[in-house]
């Protein structure tokens, strides 16, 4: 009976309402070695300022700002005490990168004394040839470190408590507050010149919903002063974009440190522009074949338009994140199918011309666990194909390898009853798909055009079955899902492990918007891979590491191409180098390798190839 | 299709029961002028019992019948039908009983066709129904091609009417549609239409069946050639409206798609008797002006006898207004327009307030539109005030838009109520004094209050004051009233047991046991102080935490099938970490699972070495499969970090004895990247056995729960045994470096030499001073090192030994990276 009551008073409450949880237990993380006021931390401070005096003593360095450069894509989670193992001290930030491409650096700073206000000044770089790459091709942020559920740089499963974990690139790092004394964030709210602060990690019973696209919710348009607690490292990003037309050559510079007024020290700063744009990525050793760069969720105009209430500014910030998603190397977003997202595709400059995430248009039939079709079902099937195929020849002029969905995670009987259907859309070029596992190969492989794997991208004797089947796209997902907060991780699953063992599709679950509460989910943390607030999105290490690791596939379709143009010339020396390439990606081993060597690698490579095939072009 | 083939079937038999009637009348006619006969009455009582499924009243009248001495042989087939078809529409109908009746009416040589189709398509349809069931793989086509074949037998009898036969080929078309025969479908219908000296009706029946074929298999040109044909040798004045409508629709339908709706309305209205059907495609449309006008010219009417009319536009314009999502003008009709309507017609005001509650409460369909569902529940309360549900559901809106202040005077509202329970009530208030309130003390205070004296005795537990307490912290912090909240939901977490962390040691042992017989003959598990136990349920547990309950009647696992709970003991020597875990077991099953039969619940276990570090993943399956999983990586080789690798860096095992199952978990040094542990270390580590439900050590709420990993500390972790332990890690270290010098294995510091292959220039600058430096180090690795070069060659390095590849790479990363930024 007492339930019965309580149940009416939840239905009375609503939203209010939550059932009793665990959740209640004490928060025991106050006292976690990642606060800065335990003695794990303090006693990690001290070593870390040892060994930092030693090191600026011995390079005669005499600032009390001190500057590491560190791999922007580690596995290091850096946290305020957490010695930069990886870095090189005071050494210049250097990035190797095509025409077009965006690329990021990283340096960490390390106060001897606390500094409230650092600001930076990135100066234009230049070569020995007199030309320019401007300082606005620079864009730099600092890393936040939050707080996020326990599983944070490890894993995207759901927890009860926090830890702290960096995670966010912001231009103002006060756009979210951390209270490590109640081991708490806080969103800053700013409006008409006043600051208020919203919990936006409570507990899951206790939360109701927080509203991150409110005005007052957004990250500055430029780097911010930022503060320098005293013997902690900050990590900051510089991700340097090359224009397509800049002259190949090596640009330096610098970023200069001010800090309380007086200037603290000089990063010299060296780029090297190649002298090629990367192409799109494609499937390994399949070069006709695009490899599909996109995620589940994320980029729907109607979920702006619902989020931000306001036409105008909905649009304008789905301009923006489609934008950003380019950049950061989703080609092919899954969007809307409407003539409208359509068109946006194609203004920004998506390659359109297949693959390309799409609909089937298709009715759901409700046999998630088998039966028979009817003669109307099938039919069905083949109206929606042509409606498909209709609506895809008037707003792209083609419907070849419209890559759709149908059913989640099925078993054998789902795939036995429906998959008499995927020939109509197979007509006209469109692929039906499914996520899930082995009854979708077992059941149904000579129907499915393309398929997210449940599992990691290292199953080579899953891929390899799917690819075996010829023209088919073949991804993975959930071991893991996105979520995971680690840089390496994010770009090695989601690139060099899974294109080397055969992988042609990026389609993991999820690009989520939102929440920014970690705690806000019960047997998964939110998989939030870039935050939308008022302004847009704010990226993420995360982020970073998607392109990444599409990068690394376009610098190894490239080395492809270049290796195939050699292959097919008739000098033995030229053909030769390019077997020491293809003898390099065979021995490749991508659950472990270095990806910054792997890159480097493939880059000496690239510019030998081009090399001896100019040299043969003027002989 | 279901329902097509349903309304033969009633067509079928209602033909059947008229036949039997007209029969009886024919053969009796002598005796009805004698002694009235009773048949006809009792085949009426039967027919009806079986529409009413009703199996007691079929057999009585059945029985009734065949005592019947007028019954003529063909009503006894009809009556063996009936009683046949009333004892398949039971539950667990007995089929063969079924078919025994249906049998026996055909087996009566006057059985008539009707009876004889109605048992055929019976059949048939059961057949068919067969291939489509709900769930399952489906292989074979073989109910369809019985259904065709019984429905084949039937177009072939003899006599058959043309109405019959036409149904015969529509159910023939049918199942080689689902063969997808679709040509062969197409041409038994086409051959119906042929039938010689069909009436009208006959021939709209055949060529609509048709028609309609065509259209599901969009055919949709040639199905409007013949609804065209049809409509136009119809009586359009005289036509019957569904049939004429269906007509209108579908070549509406068509000229819509192909030529827009427009065109499609034009059509229609040069049509006679088209004005409702033109209305409905103008309403969908949202054309709502002219509606609006008509409603707005019918309410200006004074006729008393019309004001169900008045009342009718009330209503229309209500679902225009909320239609076009419009508050103000649904305000106007309700409350202005509506107002000369309610004092002609009082019960109108219930009416149309009860219109309004249905529109909102529980409306999916206006969750989207909250202002508009807030609107229409003030609206029916404007008109029927006091409804409890309707009040609970504004309450229930204005939490959602946030209206803390609407909410508080509507739950003073509801407390005053007198339905509401005394459990809402507590909870109204609760969520009131959080409105209200700013200090937790003092709110929680009057909350502890508020149940303490609860109306309800019922209410005055714990439980629900941690409830009402969580409610009111939810409603503070909705408010952006965080201290509050987290007050609230402080005072609330004091009412929950104190758990502490669950810890256990991990002693190194020197003579440690070193399989699962001799762990198991060890002294150092007889301690239950050294065994961790999994004895908390996996999940979501309010009430196993409740500190008042668990001070009454300890920490109780519910569900619990009576054995002892699984228990773990975890101790370290210089090769690995050993853990034994103890799973008591009933003889019988232990006795199955040493057969290889049975199962037992696995593991599922998070391991990280440090706070700060990765947590490993292992799935275990319990015996008799015993597989192990471990390719949920959370991260891949690196620096400082190793996955596990089964049988490589650890291993695990089982033993079954008489009435218990053991597990030895074996985890190498070589996997704590982090270093080796020093005294007090603690590795965090939760085992979840899959038993009873689920059973854990730490607590997890659910997988990969990391806060609530427990703790294993290590002890005896002396210089000598950490010096022990350095020992049987350094032969490991000095194999990685062999392998990476080996020009057989691809070995990275080997490789840069090779003119060929290599970087001559990046060996001298930068491997070959790291070749020499480590390499001796590597050499410097033997069976009989003293303490001393163990702890020397260890601590300066072992870590660039085991990771001599990785930092290779980075080497090789910085020196390109340099080359490339510096020389073109």
């Amino acid at each position: 009976m007492k339930k019965c009551l309580s149940l009416a008073s939840a239905l009375a409450l609503g939203a209010f309402m939550a059932v009793g949880t665990l959740q209640g237990a004490p928060n025991a993380a106050k006292l976690n070695p990642d606060n800065p006021a335990s003695p794990e931390f303090k006693k990690n401070a001290a070593a870390n300022r040892a060994r930092v005096e030693q090191l600026a003593k011995e390079a005669g360095v005499k600032s009390d700002i001190l500057h590491f450069t560190v791999r922007p894509m580690s596995e290091i989670m850096r946290l305020g005490d957490v010695y930069p193992t990886d870095g090189q001290f005071n050494a210049p930030l250097r990035a190797v990168a095509a025409q077009g491409e965006y690329e990021p650096m990283s340096f960490q700073l390390f106060a001897l004394n606390g500094k409230k206000d650092v600001t930076f000044k990135i100066s234009d770089l230049r070569d020995n040839k007199g030309n320019i790459l401007p300082a606005k091709e620079l864009d730099m942020k600092v890393v936040k470190i939050w707080y996020q559920n326990g599983n944070r740089w490890n894993s995207y499963f759901a927890d009860v408590d926090l830890r702290l974990v960096p995670e966010l690139l912001l231009k103002d790092e006060n756009m979210v507050k951390v209270d490590t004394d109640q081991v708490a964030n806080y969103a800053r709210i700013r409006k008409d010149g006043k600051d208020t602060f919203v919990w936006i990690s409570a507990p899951k019973a206790l939360e109701t919903g927080f509203n991150a696209a409110q005005k007052g919710f957004e990250d500055a348009a430029e780097l911010q002063s930022v503060k320098l607690d005293k013997d902690q490292f900050k990590q900051f990003f510089v991700t340097v974009h090359v224009p397509e037309k800049q002259a190949p050559g090596i640009y330096t510079g610098t970023i200069t440190i001010n800090a309380d007024g007086k200037n603290a020290g000089v990063i010299p700063v060296k780029v090297r522009v190649l002298p090629f744009e990367l192409p799109l990525p494609a499937t390994y050793q399949k070069l006709d074949q695009p490899v599909v760069c996109s995620v589940m969720g994320g980029f729907y105009l109607s979920t702006f338009r619902n989020i931000y209430k306001d036409e105008k500014l909905a649009m304008d910030r789905y301009i923006k994140a489609m934008k950003n998603a380019k950049a950061h190397g989703m080609f092919h977003p899954a969007v809307n199918q409407t003539a409208e997202s359509l068109q946006i595709l194609k203004d920004l400059g998506f390659p359109t011309d297949g693959p390309i995430m799409g609909s089937n248009f298709m009715p759901w039939f409700a046999r998630n666990f088998g039966g028979k079709l009817t003669f109307d079902n099938m039919m069905a099937a083949k109206a929606a194909a042509k409606k498909a195929h209709d609506f895809y020849m008037k707003h792209l002029g083609h419907s070849k390898n419209i890559l759709t969905s149908y059913g989640d995670e099925q078993g054998a009987a789902f795939v036995v009853t429906h998959r008499n259907f995927h020939k109509y859309f197979e007509e006209y070029g469109i692929r039906v798909g499914c996520a899930g596992h082995h009854a979708l190969f077992y059941k149904g492989a000579h129907t499915y055009g393309v398929h997210p794997m449940g599992g990691a991208p290292d199953s080579i004797d899953r891929i390899k079955r799917w690819r075996d089947m010829g023209d088919i796209w073949v991804g993975f997902y959930a071991s893991q899902h996105t979520g995971s907060e680690n840089p390496a991780f994010l770009r090695r699953q989601n690139g060099m492990l899974g294109y080397l063992n055969g992988a042609n599709l990026l389609d993991n679950y999820e690009f989520a918007i939102g929440p920014w509460n970690d705690l806000d989910s019960v047997l998964y943390k939110p998989m939030v891979v870039s935050y939308l607030n008022y302004g847009g999105y704010v990226d993420t290490l995360q982020w970073e590491a998607y392109r990444e690791a599409v990068d690394d596939m376009r610098y190894c379709t490239l080395l492809q191409q270049e290796i195939q143009k050699a292959l097919a010339s008739n000098d033995i020396e030229y053909k030769t180098e390019a077997r020491k390439a293809l003898r390099f990606l065979a021995i490749i081993k991508p659950r472990e390798d270095d990806l910054d060597s792997i890159r480097s690698e493939m880059i000496v490579y690239i510019l030998k190839l081009r090399k001896m095939a100019n040299a043969q072009k003027k002989g | 299709m279901k329902h097509t083939i349903m309304l033969f079937l009633a067509g079928a038999l209602f033909a059947g029961f008229t036949a039997e009637l007209d029969a009886q009348k024919k053969t009796a006619p002598a005796k009805a002028a004698e002694v009235k006969s009773q048949t006809p009455a009792l085949m009426k009582k039967l027919n009806d019992a079986a529409n009413r499924k009703n199996l007691a009243g079929a057999k009585a009248a059945f029985d009734e019948l065949m005592k019947q001495s007028d019954i003529t042989p063909a009503q006894k087939a009809a009556a063996h039908y009936h009683l046949g078809r009333t004892m398949q529409a039971q539950k667990k109908a007995d089929m063969a009983a079924v078919e025994a009746e249906y049998d026996k009416a055909l087996a009566i040589p006057e059985v008539s066709n009707d009876v004889k189709l109605a048992i055929i398509y019976n059949r048939a349809d059961r057949a068919f129904k067969s291939n489509f069931p709900g769930g399952g793989i489906v292989y074979t086509e073989d109910g369809i091609l019985k259904a065709l074949a019984l429905n084949l037998e039937a177009s072939k009898l003899p006599g058959l009417t043309n109405m019959q036969k036409i149904n015969a080929s529509k159910r023939i078309a049918n199942c080689l549609l689902e063969l997808m025969r679709v040509e062969e479908a197409f041409a038994e219908l086409e051959k119906a239409v042929k039938l010689p000296n069909l009436t009208w009706d006959e021939m709209y029946e055949a060529k609509i069946n048709l028609a309609n074929v065509y259209r599901r298999a969009l055919e949709y040109d040639k199905a409007d050639k013949i609804y065209r044909e049809v409509l136009d040798s119809a009586d359009k004045e005289k036509l019957h409206v569904h049939k004429l409508n269906f007509l209108y629709n579908m070549i509406a339908g068509r000229i819509a798609a192909t030529q827009g709706e427009a065109a499609a309305r034009a059509w229609l209205k040069s049509q006679p008797r088209t004005e409702n059907l033109v209305r409905n495609r103008e309403y969908k449309a949202r054309e709502f002006e002219k509606f609006i006008k008509e409603h707005e010219a019918t309410l200006k009417g004074t006729d008393p006898k019309k004001v169900r009319d008045r009342i009718g536009a009330i209503n229309g314009l209500i679902s225009i207004a909320v239609e076009k999502g419009d508050i103000a003008m649904l305000q106007d009709v309700v409350l202005k327009k509506g107002a000369s309507v309610y004092k002609e017609d009082p019960g109108a005001k219930i009416q149309i307030a009860r219109r309004l509650r249905g529109l909102s409460v529980g409306r999916h369909y206006m969750a989207g539109n909250l202002p508009m569902k807030l609107a229409t529940i003030k609206l029916a309360l404007a008109l029927e005030p006091g409804d409890i549900k309707t009040m609970e559901e504004q309450l229930r809106v204005e939490n959602l838009m946030r209206k803390h202040a609407d909410a508080k005077a509507t739950m003073e509202a509801l407390i005053k109520h007198e339905k509401v329970s005394a459990s809402q009530k507590l909870y109204y208030q609760a969520h009131i004094a959080a409105i209200d309130g700013k200090d937790a003390k003092a709110v929680a205070k009057k909350i502890k209050d508020l149940v303490k004296n609860a109306e309800d005795e019922k209410l005055r537990t714990d439980k629900e004051l941690a409830n009402v307490l969580l409610q009111a912290a939810r409603t503070a912090h909705s408010m952006g009233k965080t201290e509050l909240a987290r007050g609230l939901w402080e005072i609330r977490g004091e009412m929950l047991v104190n758990r502490p962390k669950p810890t256990l040691k991990v002693p190194f042992i020197k003579d440690a046991p070193q399989d699962i017989t001799e762990f198991i003959a060890h002294p150092y598990i007889k301690d239950p102080k050294n065994l961790g136990v999994l004895d908390f349920k996996y999940g979501d547990n309010l009430e196993f935490l409740l500190l008042t309950d668990s001070a009454i009647t300890g920490r109780t696992i519910t569900e619990s099938t009576g054995t002892e709970p699984t228990k773990f003991a975890a101790i370290c020597d210089h090769q690995g970490v050993k853990i034994l875990f103890i799973m008591p077991c009933a003889p019988e099953r232990a006795a199955l699972l040493k057969q290889g039969y049975g199962g037992f619940g696995g593991f599922e276990m998070y391991l990280a070495m440090g706070f700060d570090q990765p947590y490993h993943c292992m799935l275990i399956d319990g015996p008799p499969k015993a597989k192990v999983w471990d390719d949920f990586n959370t991260q891949y080789n690196n620096k400082g970090f190793r996955v596990l690798k089964a049988y490589e860096n650890y291993r695990s095992s089982f033993k079954i004895t008489d009435n218990c199952v053991y597990m030895l978990l074996e985890l190498d040094w070589s996997l704590a990247m982090n270093g080796i542990p020093t005294d007090g270390f603690i590795w965090e580590f939760e085992p979840i056995h899959w038993e009873n439900r689920g059973r854990s050590w730490g607590g997890s709420v659910s997988v990969h729960n990391r806060s609530t990993f427990g703790h294993l500390v290590f002890t005896n972790m002396t210089p000598e045994n950490r010096t022990a332990i350095k020992r049987s890690l350094l032969p490991k270290a000095k194999a990685a470096w062999n392998t990476e010098m080996s020009s057989r294995t691809g070995g990275v510091v080997e490789h840069w030499q090779d003119p060929e292959l290599g970087d001559v220039r990046f060996d001298k600058e930068v491997v070959a001073p790291f070749r020499a430096k480590y390499g001796a180090y590597a050499a410097a690795i033997k069976p009989n090192m003293t303490d001393e070069e163990v702890n020397r060659i260890y601590d300066e390095a072992y870590e660039v030994l085991i990771n001599t590849k990785f930092y290779i790479q980075q080497l090789r990363v910085e020196y390109l990276d340099r080359l490339l930024t510096e020389e073109e």
